[in-house]
């Protein structure tokens, strides 16, 4: 019998990253509109059992809390989008994502131990810590692409990344 | 709705007031709020907005998980959409936000509107 060897990598989207895939200038050459395709795409064939026949090596989980979702709408209304136009977008997210419940108290115990620069993001840091994350794909580079951020969410054996450098590490491990 | 059909809330959920169908305010000791959604599935989730948030918008967070949730399951008994249907109204949505002047130059520009 063939040998499978398969690896989860769990990532929390950060808004800005699912913002911008969605209003990229050019899809094709857009890293976070290229990430989120082959995130749906993962996740469709395996949920629809399409992958049975060859196997995926690297197994894609898209992880998301309500809070974040918020955040979506808020900065979506934010640029004017009408709410029809929102709904379709977060129902788009709620399909191919699995949801986190972050309580208060994630946050306040969060609060104590976060570097400062990172407290305006701790909603995306406790998705990630309680969703079991490998990954964090962002943009930001004021609160989570920090060194200090970085070093922070490696305690939890969770890589800070951006778009580009998480299709990089995909790349690598050999699947896409 | 009616007692029986009412779904067995969390006991956490005791105090809480129904806002409308499957969405609760739960009212946590540092006097904050959090915001409690019950789903047809009997499952349940709560989560609490940074801003405060209007009944419309918290239907709209109710519809879009409870539909987000059907999709999902749809695609796994194989009824739901196909991914080139899925892939190709995203598409058409953004063709619209393009011709609507929506897009970023730069995608990294999206970062400027966390704060």
């Amino acid at each position: 019998m063939r040998h499978f060897w398969t690896i989860e990598v769990r990532l929390v989207v950060d808004t800005n990253v699912r913002v911008a895939a969605e209003l990229a200038s050019s899809k094709e050459t857009s890293a976070a509109a290229q990430l989120l395709r082959l995130i749906q795409r993962k996740v469709y064939e395996r949920a629809s059992g399409k992958a049975g026949e060859k196997r995926q090596r690297v197994v894609v989980v898209w992880l998301r809390s309500l809070e974040m979702q918020n955040e979506l709408r808020e900065q979506l209304a934010k640029r004017g989008f009408r709410s029809s136009w929102v709904l379709s977008i977060l129902q788009e997210t709620a399909m191919f994502s699995e949801l986190v419940t972050v309580e208060e108290r994630d946050i306040s115990n969060l609060r104590k131990q976060a570097p400062l620069e990172a407290h305006d993001d701790l909603h995306v840091i406790a998705c990630a810590i309680k969703g079991k994350a490998t990954h964090i794909v962002t943009y930001d580079k004021r609160h989570l692409l920090t060194p200090e951020a970085k070093r922070f969410m490696r305690r939890y054996r969770i890589k800070v990344v951006t778009p580009a450098e998480m299709l990089d590490e995909l790349r690598r491990l050999g699947d896409p | 709705m009616s007692e029986r059909k009412r779904p067995k809330l969390p006991p956490e959920w005791q105090k809480a007031e129904r806002l409308t169908r499957g969405i609760y305010r739960l009212h946590t000791p540092d006097g904050k709020y959090r915001y409690g959604f019950a789903f047809p599935d009997g499952t349940f989730t709560s989560f609490s907005s940074r801003h405060p948030i209007s009944l419309e918008d918290l239907r709209l967070h109710y519809r879009a998980e409870v539909r987000g949730r059907r999709d999902q399951e749809m695609i796994r008994k194989g009824l739901g959409p196909t991914l080139e249907e899925i892939e190709r109204a995203q598409k058409r949505r953004w063709e619209k936000f393009k011709r609507l002047g929506l897009v970023l130059e730069r995608e990294e520009d999206a970062a400027l509107l966390d704060d």
